[in-house]
């Protein structure tokens, strides 16, 4: 068994992770360790060969092994350390148990943090009734299967869920030779970007079948067909509309959920709503020595707000194990009308910079104002042409309006017009 | 005629009304920047897509290189573009932008490997 | 031609304990069966409840096999190292009707020598387990309930039987039963003919079929529909005993069970059904497991789950427990009527079955040497930060974790393979080393999984499958 000393380590080389770690070595962190599982980083973006990555960052338009690339050149060049072929195992008050091929290794830190992105939900999650056969994969398995491993899947395709990563794979099996019959989504309204439609399914005449789900599966070997129904307005599916659709292949995206497990190890206070620790503006979490960015927090549509959001996190990190985090009354954010959640949960009342608290929508509608208000007073406001659950918003909390808080802040939405 | 076109610049998603009588003459109305103009336009005339793809490689626990066009393609190119990744074989030590293929399938745009490895 | 002394068709619970008990003697034993692993169809998808005979029918040989065997339960798993926990069982009364229930229930326990199976007050019960239901009128606790894990059961068996000896012939469907002279002759395969002696029919689901070959088939067997929920180990309202409805004649109805990994299994429903193929789920079927054991257990998340399944007993008519040694055709034993108690009646059902053998003319001389014991692949998840050290050191492949939901390691998969009668399809892994198992269902280490299946077996990974040889996982013809 080993043991090692650092004053920040990062759980994860994915985009968070290696934003963090590059940010806490510029904020001064002597020695900063990223602990990573995989033989290399990049985390999830090495399978996303699709471009759209780094349009707000560089300015340019990515592919995700791109964008980590880049990442990446920034932490080596920063002087961040990166262990790979390493899977961190628990977390316990400063110290960090981790695994590899040499053994046990305990990581003493000064500040940790989390990076490890989310998971994909699974079809038991949605307790879709049927068979069992092979044939079922969550979209982010299936590209991981075909653009690193470079395998084939299946022929006959049916998505369900129009979450990003379904629509991206709609287009890339398509490309590969395969037949995509439907993306079908139970809301009455796209689950991922606008954009993904466009490029993914319409411009190769791929039909979305939305407030539609699946509720059979059939198959004793291999999956041979899957069977859809349009739902009500109480989301219940109208039986007698059912349609069979003869199909070897059926993809799930259908969400993403923070992938929490070693923060609970640690004893990490979790938000119900994100399912990602709960957090103030430094992503500190409820172990002061913790902090959280990325997936791990919360789900995030663009990469850019995660590289913005991580290098926030990993400077904060590096300023507690240097013993220079300011600490104030810290005041809690409110999802008020029309918002889902709004991360983070808390903000301390100090100065020292802008706070930026993101947020998702309920509904998607049009002309919409976003507002957040604390103690009667309206702290920031913008009025987007469009908004959706489908992507992040946020709204930026002046840093003087953050050192003079004295209550709980509340994040609203009002649509002009309502869709869907 | 008019058409109407999601912007795919960004993840905003501009519903941008194209009106156009010839090829040089496009009405745009609905963009919140000039990049969802330029768009629009080309939307109108020849969209455009970056191709993008993985490739065999044989390099030590890794077979699949990323790549992409170094620009936009016109887009009834993707499946042909496909297609021809199919066949190709890549071997040794590849840096990211390095060319796999000049002028891919004849579109102005070289194929270049999106990951060192 | 392939040549044995004694031919089990069927490695399912019963298979496996009469394969294990006839390699103590000195015959050639070779078990066969139409699956890819061991586990048959019942076995590897029950409860894993081992329990004791309190509800069952009184006087019956079922009755009378079970108790005997359920006395043997922990010396095999001891000998086998099988996981298992003694966190007996607690049946709340909730109504009135199961109140009157009660008295016939305890004076059945008594007549099968169940002397402990108890009715106890509402507040005893509540202490023992606080999840219940307030609302409870009392409750049956039976102490001697358990719950053993019925996937490693059936390997441990399998293994420790290959070890003495036993050959086990998998993805191997029997077709045909040749006789000759009123004698069994020999046994028609999808992998060739095989000349026996004596043929057991342990084929569970399917012995009717196999019975027919013979002409000995004056029975029919259905599948009994049971469907499940999984709950993960993050769930936060667990159970500490194996809470049941209270049992009718027919089956012990709904049950949430605390298993020797950390989850929660929730289920059964109990459909006839007619396809022997059918393990479809359904709509009604869980929201009937969801409603029942939410009365006994309010606080239950089923959003915590992390998988549904069906387990297909064999529903014998005329039911009941069935042993045959054939008069028409000698060698022939038929073995039926074995439903979702044969977990627990397997040791003592072997030990029958062998004993009616030797009954009719079966010669059995004791082997010198025969390895009693058996240990299990170590796991590296649950030990201790000096432990998990160690096993690196002895093997580096301990310090690759592959599937992070369960914090299983390639050494751990490797040994899976590696092992006699060892996995071959990813279900098979799962079920042996629990690469797969946990929340994200083998989304994140299934590709490598079946990397390490090809690598392994040496085959292509376009070969490896779920399970059986149809469920392929990857499409030929990638680039």
């Amino acid at each position: 068994m080993k043991t090692i000393e650092c004053d920040v380590v990062v759980v994860g080389a994915g985009p968070a992770g290696l934003a963090a770690a590059e940010a806490a070595r510029l904020a001064g962190a002597e020695r900063v360790l990223i602990v990573e599982r995989d033989t290399r980083a990049g985390g999830i973006l090495q399978q996303c060969i699709h471009p759209g990555f780094g349009l707000k960052m560089f300015g340019e338009e990515l592919t995700g092994p791109e964008y980590a690339g880049r990442y990446q050149e920034r932490a080596d060049k920063a002087g961040v350390e990166l262990m790979t072929c390493t899977t961190a195992l628990e977390l316990r008050d400063r110290e960090l148990v981790c695994a590899n091929s040499d053994g046990i290794l305990n990581v003493r830190f000064g500040a940790l943090v989390l990076a490890m992105g989310c998971r994909e939900r699974t079809r038991a999650n949605l307790v879709i009734p049927g068979a069992r056969p092979s044939g079922i994969y969550t979209a982010g398995t299936a590209q991981k299967l075909i653009n690193l491993y470079g395998d084939k899947v299946g022929r006959e395709i049916v998505i369900l869920g129009s979450g990003d990563i379904g629509m991206i794979m709609a287009r890339r099996l398509t490309l590969e030779g395969a037949h995509v019959k439907a993306v079908v989504e139970l809301l009455p309204f796209l689950a991922g970007l606008t954009r993904n439609k466009v490029q993914c399914l319409d411009d190769f005449g791929i039909p979305l079948l939305l407030s539609h789900t699946v509720i059979d599966i059939d198959g004793v070997d291999r999956l041979t067909s899957v069977t859809i129904a349009p739902v009500d307005e109480k989301r219940r599916p109208i039986l007698d509309k059912a349609e069979k659709i003869p199909c070897d292949t059926l993809l799930l995206s259908v969400g993403l959920i923070p992938e929490n497990e070693l923060s609970r190890t640690g004893g990490i206070a979790l938000s119900p709503i994100t399912r990602g620790p709960l957090v103030n503006q430094f992503k500190q979490t409820s172990n002061p020595a913790v902090f959280a960015c990325g997936n791990v927090l919360h789900v995030n549509d663009l990469v850019d707000h995660v590289s913005v959001e991580s290098a926030e996190a990993g400077r904060c990190a590096a300023l507690f194990a240097a013993n220079r985090l300011p600490s104030a009354s810290a005041f809690s954010t409110v999802a008020g009308p029309g918002i889902r959640y709004v991360c983070p949960q808390t903000v301390v009342a100090d100065g020292g910079a802008d706070v930026t608290l993101f947020f998702r929508t309920l509904v998607p509608g049009r002309r919409t104002v976003l507002r957040c208000v604390s103690g009667g007073k309206e702290l920031a406001r913008k009025t987007c042409i469009r908004t959706s659950p489908g992507t992040m918003e946020s709204l930026v909390i002046p840093k003087d309006a953050v050192a003079a808080l004295n209550d709980s802040i509340e994040v609203s939405c009002e649509h002009g017009e309502v869709l869907a | 005629m008019k058409k109407t076109i999601t912007c795919t610049v960004c993840p905003q998603g501009c519903e941008i009304e194209a009106e156009y009588t010839c090829d040089a003459d496009i009405v745009v109305r609905g963009n919140s920047c000039p990049r969802g103009e330029r768009y629009a336009k080309d939307e109108c005339l020849a969209p455009k897509r970056t191709f993008t793809s993985s490739v065999r490689i044989d390099a030590p626990g890794r077979r699949m290189l990323p790549v992409r066009t170094s620009a936009p393609v016109a887009k009834e190119m993707l499946l042909p573009c496909a297609e021809a990744a199919h066949g190709i074989r890549v071997e040794g030590h590849v840096h990211v932008g390095d060319v796999i293929r000049k002028d891919f399938l004849g579109t102005g745009t070289d194929l270049v490997a999106s990951m060192t490895l | 031609m392939l040549r044995t002394d004694i031919l089990i068709i069927g490695a399912g619970a019963v298979g496996t304990a009469l394969a294990r008990e006839l390699s103590k003697f000195k015959v050639k034993v070779l078990v066969c069966d139409k699956n890819d692993d061991v586990g048959g169809d019942a076995s590897k998808s029950c409860s894993g409840l081992t329990s004791t005979s309190a509800t069952m029918p009184v006087g019956t040989l079922e009755c009378k096999i079970r108790t005997i065997s359920h006395t043997m339960v922990d010396v095999l798993c001891r000998d086998l190292d099988i996981p298992i926990i003694h966190c007996g069982s607690i049946a709340p009364v909730l109504t009135d009707d199961q109140m009157a229930q009660v008295p016939k229930l305890l004076d059945r326990a008594w007549q099968n020598g169940v002397w402990d199976y108890e009715f106890l007050p509402r507040e005893e019960i509540l202490e023992m387990e606080p999840t219940l239901n307030p609302e409870i009128k009392g409750g049956i606790y039976s102490p001697r309930d358990s719950q053993i894990n019925q996937f490693l059961m059936v390997v441990a068996e399998a293994e420790n039987a290959a070890e003495n000896g036993v050959e086990f012939m998998l993805d191997c469907e029997v077709t045909g039963i040749e006789t000759e002279d009123g004698r069994i002759r020999r046994v028609i395969t999808t992998k060739g003919e095989i000349e026996a002696g004596w043929v057991v029919n342990a084929a569970g689901l399917h012995c009717d079929e196999i019975a027919k070959m013979v002409g000995e088939c004056d029975f029919t067997v259905h599948p009994r529909k049971g469907e499940f929920y999984v709950l993960g180990h993050d769930t936060p309202v667990k159970v500490k005993h194996i809470i049941s409805s209270v049992p009718t004649p027919k089956t012990r109805g709904v049950l949430v069970i605390p298993t020797t990994d950390d989850n929660l299994i929730v289920g059964p429903t109990a459909d006839d059904v007619e396809d022997k193929t059918d393990r479809k789920t359904t709509r009604d079927g869980l929201e009937e497991v969801r409603t029942k054991a939410l009365e006994m257990v309010p606080g239950l998340c089923f959003g915590d789950t992390i998988t549904q399944f069906v387990g297909a007993r064999p529903a014998r008519v005329p039911e009941g427990y069935n042993i045959l040694v054939s008069e028409k055709a000698k060698g022939y034993v038929g073995i039926s009527g074995i439903r979702s108690t044969g977990l627990t009646a397997s040791m003592a059902l072997a030990k029958y079955i062998v004993h009616e053998m030797q009954g009719a003319g079966l010669a059995l001389e004791r082997k010198v040497g025969w390895i009693r014991t058996r240990r299990g692949i170590v796991k590296f998840a649950g030990k201790s930060d000096a432990e998990k050290d160690a096993l690196i050191a002895q093997n580096p492949l301990y310090g690759k974790i592959v599937c992070r939901c369960e914090q299983v390691t390639e050494a751990e998969i490797v040994q899976a393979i590696r092992r006699p009668v060892g996995a071959r399809t990813l279900d098979a892994v799962k079920r042996r080393v629990r690469a797969g198992m946990g929340r994200c269902q083998s989304g994140f280490c299934g590709p490598q999984v079946i990397a390490i299946i090809a690598r392994e077996l040496g085959v292509s990974e376009y070969d490896v499958r779920k399970r059986g040889v149809a469920a392929y996982m990857l499409d030929r013809g990638g680039k």
